[in-house]
């Protein structure tokens, strides 16, 4: 581990205070519900994760918690990373970015959602390391499986064998939840590793009144 | 946190020079997929036979790569972003990581620059939104892509951003990459007309397979992910 225990808690908390704040969409009293993905579907709350990576200090931190974990595992065995896009590349390149500054030279690369359409008609891009085991990281763990269907692609296309480990923000588990939006089988024991769960966020407009003392309030321009 | 700026290091000359031959070799050697003599092998993007595919991720996900680069924007636009701070806009999906580890490097420097992502389409769902990340309403913004073709991606997400009521100062790419179009790709900015500025043009780069072999006198060798 490459942080003692004060400054690992430190990063931790500025980061889960920023998500809390910042990148969750909750719906109030006086807003509508959100348009869900299924177009019967409506939602009362929605992860923004990319309001936070795209943060230099966010990125920072998750940088330095992701090698604390991992920088002795990866010493004693090399992996490489794959980001399934869009929300996994910031992530790539935080974790790139402070493996620059403690001197480690990691591959990274992503998975698409579906293949290009053009040129090598290729379902991943950037370049891979033949026989490396493969991390699989992104935003959140969630119900729809895109990073699973991305590992599986990993291990099919390109023969390439998985790390032991997947590596998220957000484990979206949580007591409000129902059975059917979370994944809790999708994965092994200790098979996943989340910087967060949902119980560290307030879980509505109205929890987050009473936590922080005042209406949520987004910064920066919404479009 | 942002701490005091201290130094993103500034280049002399000839390392200037160096660094921009190191990313100029590295894409030509790495991220070009040439088809060999005979029958085309990639399929165009308007549907037909390519002979030739630029792959920038595999130079933008490549940390030495991206460690260059970030020392060649920030040689040139530090002293613009001390004049006045903007912002870095990436475009979906070739910017993002580009954005990223320009963020990053100047936050190792000291510097805390402000990132965001325009997307290819809205969100389906949710706030529907166009752009990913926290955007500073009242900051220039700079648009980043790793390559830029005609220019109409950029230009459409240009006046998109501009829609939105942001001020575009600026559109940076590494690359102008496709010899059908020689530069300048012109831009409407904030101040006037203004062109996508590039690291690298057309002419630095061997297009086709015959065009590489000719130049170094070997055979093309991509270095990218063909799956």
């Amino acid at each position: 581990m490459i942080l003692g225990y004060e400054r690992r808690q430190e990063l931790w908390e500025w980061c889960r205070e920023f998500i809390d704040r910042e990148a969750i969409y909750r719906v109030d009293a006086t807003h509508p519900m959100l348009p869900g993905k299924n177009p019967k579907g409506k939602y009362t709350f929605q992860f923004y994760l990319r309001r936070a990576t795209f943060n230099p200090q966010f990125a920072h931190n998750v940088g330095l918690l992701f090698w604390d974990h991992f920088l002795e595992i990866y010493r004693n065995q090399t992996f490489q990373i794959c980001t399934p896009e869009p929300s996994g590349p910031p992530i790539g390149a935080a974790i790139q970015a402070v493996a620059n500054m403690l001197g480690i030279k990691v591959n990274v690369f992503s998975a698409r959602r579906e293949a290009k359409a053009y040129g090598l008609d290729n379902w991943f891009n950037g370049k891979v390391l033949p026989g490396v085991p493969v991390m699989m990281v992104e935003d959140i763990a969630a119900s729809a499986p895109f990073m699973l269907r991305a590992a599986v692609r990993v291990q099919q296309k390109l023969k390439l064998p998985l790390h032991r480990n997947y590596f998220t923000l957000v484990n979206k588990v949580g007591p409000h939840f129902k059975k059917d939006n979370q994944h809790t089988e999708n994965y092994l024991d200790g098979q996943l590793i989340a910087l967060f769960t949902f119980n560290n966020f307030a879980r509505d407009a109205e929890f987050f009144t009473l936590r922080y003392g005042h209406q949520q309030q987004w910064s920066g321009l919404i479009k | 946190m942002t701490k005091p700026l201290v130094s993103v290091p500034a280049l002399a000359g000839h390392d200037r020079a160096a660094t921009l031959e190191f990313c100029r070799a590295y894409l030509d050697h790495n991220c070009l997929f040439r088809s060999p003599p005979g029958p085309a092998l990639l399929t165009s993007f308007g549907g037909g036979r390519a002979r030739w595919q630029l792959y920038m991720p595999v130079a933008t996900l490549d940390q030495e790569f991206m460690r260059r680069i970030c020392v060649l924007f920030w040689d040139k636009y530090l002293p613009l972003y001390r004049k006045r701070p903007f912002q870095l806009c990436g475009l979906e999906s070739g910017g993002v990581p580009i954005v990223c580890m320009l963020q990053a490097a100047a936050f190792v420097s000291g510097l805390s620059v402000n990132a965001f992502e325009v997307k290819k389409a809205a969100k389906t769902y949710g706030l529907l939104n166009w752009l990913e990340g926290i955007v500073i309403p009242d900051r220039p913004v700079i648009l980043i892509d790793d390559v830029v073709g005609a220019g109409l991606t950029i230009r459409t997400q240009a006046k998109r951003l501009q829609s939105f009521g942001l001020e575009l100062q600026g559109a940076w790419a590494i690359i102008a990459g496709n010899p059908a179009f020689p530069p300048p790709r012109k831009l409407k900015l904030a101040h006037g007309d203004g062109a996508v500025d590039t690291l690298l043009n057309p002419g630095d780069i061997a297009w086709s397979h015959e065009a590489y072999v000719q130049k170094y006198g070997r055979q093309p060798q991509f270095q990218g992910v063909t799956r």
